[in-house]
């Protein structure tokens, strides 16, 4: 019996004290996965409010075993997701939102001049992607989750999200290849 | 991996790191991949420095994160719990653990008992918190070997113990200097991070002070690197004396002398064109004391210079003779000025 588990049951038991548990194992998590899609830190708290409000109002009705940590996302995206849609009070398609990150590395292997480059040239190359590549690049580089996983929080089959990081990476590598490798080329000789 | 070795032969550690293959072997090693830069470095082997320092910067690449504050998380919480739709609180307390005892009794799992406890409760407990009083440097030695030294009236607040994998976090009310040890370099991902007043400061291998007093936040760097967030809004600090300012939601950045804001640590003040108004601000948040001035257009007035703090009486002259006023004690804490 993991953990996590244990939490879950004592949600299911109606015990106030594992959904406060879960609400501290996943709120920074949800929270800093929500502000990549916007700068609203009201919409944002919101919907973090509402994905536990509903597992507590669900409780009884779930049925989640060890899928627990994706459940989570993706309750959380697709309450982010209509809230943004509530506010933007248009017709709106998930194409419109957009995912971003900012890059940091360690400054004992790169900094200065060399780390902000780096930095601009990923940045650059990530901003001609579409949202969702973004999104998968993400879950994929940086938080280490594999194609399956990604497919169950974005609600995509998991074949689409292996054409959708290929084409990414395809694009990524013409991007890098483009002027903005030759600029750094001849950035770098002098 | 459709492309021969020779592609990579003139690149450099910065364009390998940039690299969407060698990024994603990096990140996630197959037999392809090692293959693959095995022959490389075969076919050149003097790029080994480079695919060595490649690899160290793209492990160490990750992404910021844009963190709630210990408030924020708070407020969020409560705010679900009121909207709970059947008032837990209401509810007969039935204690989760009691309910699923017999299971565990029959199971004779009673290290399973333990852990589960531990996760449960785990984020209340096991938690550090110092503090100084008025006037009082203190160091305190992280569990990791960073060193703070906190200044007078300050406090800092961090877990007794910190988790490979996670971050470094530490939350400061007041004042405090950091020199932060850097980890070990398998585990670049265990970032230093500091909560004070609005803001929060990603560390990446540093020194630096940080200092939350009436609603104002700042950070003065002093080596290395830092990211300073409040509010959604971002500011790198990158070189000796750059200060970030977060003061009603904006958050804005300026070079200053580093003395003016380090030391304290030698228990002195350095003034350099700053308002009587904001030392005596100091001398009120960070030494106790209280001040009483007859004529407030002094607060206005700009001055330069250091004071030893150590000697009260070497303060009270430093302030009549900067003021040009009669200064006298009165009790403990009290400080009278009255122009001349």
């Amino acid at each position: 019996m993991s953990g996590e588990q244990l939490l879950w049951d004592a949600v299911r038991n109606s015990d106030v004290k594992g959904l406060e548990a879960l609400y501290k194992q996943y709120n920074e998590a949800l929270y800093s996965y929500g502000k990549k899609f916007t700068g609203d830190t009201h919409l944002v708290e919101d919907a973090v409010q509402e994905t536990f409000i509903s597992i507590w109002k669900y409780r009884e009705r779930l049925s989640v075993t060890s899928m627990f940590n994706l459940y989570i996302f993706k309750s959380f995206r697709n309450h982010l997701f209509r809230l943004i849609k509530e506010q933007q009070n248009i017709a709106y398609q998930e194409d419109d939102l957009s995912f971003s990150f900012e890059l940091g590395f360690d400054a004992r292997f790169i900094e200065g001049e060399e780390a902000a480059m780096l930095s601009a040239q990923i940045r650059q190359a990530l901003s001609r992607l579409t949202s969702r590549q973004r999104e998968i690049i993400w879950f994929r580089f940086f938080e280490g989750r594999s194609f399956e996983e990604i497919a169950e929080i974005m609600d995509m089959q998991v074949r689409a999200t292996y054409k959708l990081s290929a084409r990414a990476l395809a694009s990524l590598k013409e991007i890098m290849e483009g002027p903005a490798l030759l600029l750094l080329l001849s950035f770098l000789k002098n | 991996m459709k492309r021969s070795v020779h592609y990579y032969a003139s690149f450099t550690a910065i364009q390998l790191a940039a690299d969407p293959y060698f990024l994603e072997w990096v990140r996630f090693p197959d037999a392809a991949g090692n293959q693959f830069w095995e022959q490389f470095l075969l076919t050149y082997p003097h790029k080994t420095t480079d695919i060595t320092r490649a690899g160290e910067i793209a492990r160490s690449m990750y992404a910021l994160a844009d963190k709630p504050s210990v408030q924020q998380q708070e407020d969020n919480w409560k705010r679900i719990l009121a909207a709970l739709p059947d008032t837990p609180l209401a509810l007969p307390r039935r204690s989760m653990l009691r309910t699923i005892r017999p299971l565990w009794t029959a199971a004779a799992a009673v290290a399973v008992a333990a852990v589960a406890v531990w996760l449960i409760f785990r984020p209340v407990s096991k938690e550090v918190s110092i503090a100084s009083g008025y006037g009082e440097v203190k160091g305190v030695s992280l569990p990791d070997g960073t060193q703070v030294k906190l200044n007078g009236n300050s406090s800092i607040r961090y877990s007794e113990q910190w988790k490979t994998g996670s971050p470094r976090e530490v939350w400061v009310e007041g004042e405090a200097f950091f020199d932060v040890k850097p980890v070990a370099s398998n585990n670049a991902s265990q970032r230093f991070e500091v909560h004070s007043g609005d803001i929060d400061v990603q560390v990446l291998g540093t020194s630096f002070n940080v200092r939350s007093r009436r609603g104002i936040s700042d950070v003065m760097l002093t080596t290395g690197k830092v990211m300073v967030a409040a509010d959604g809004k971002q500011q790198l600090l990158s070189s000796p004396g750059e200060l970030a300012t977060f003061n009603q939601k904006k958050l804005e950045k300026k070079v200053v002398p580093v003395t003016n804001y380090t030391s304290w640590q030698e228990q002195k003040l350095q003034l350099e064109q700053t308002s009587v108004a904001d030392l005596f601000a100091r001398l009120e948040d960070d030494w106790g004391y209280n001040i009483q001035l007859s004529d407030t257009s002094l607060l206005h007035k700009k001055i330069s210079g250091e004071i030893d703090m150590k000697d009260k009486q070497v303060l009270i002259n430093a302030l009549a003779l900067i003021l040009h006023a009669d200064v006298s004690q009165q009790g403990e804490s009290t400080i009278i000025i009255t122009p001349n």
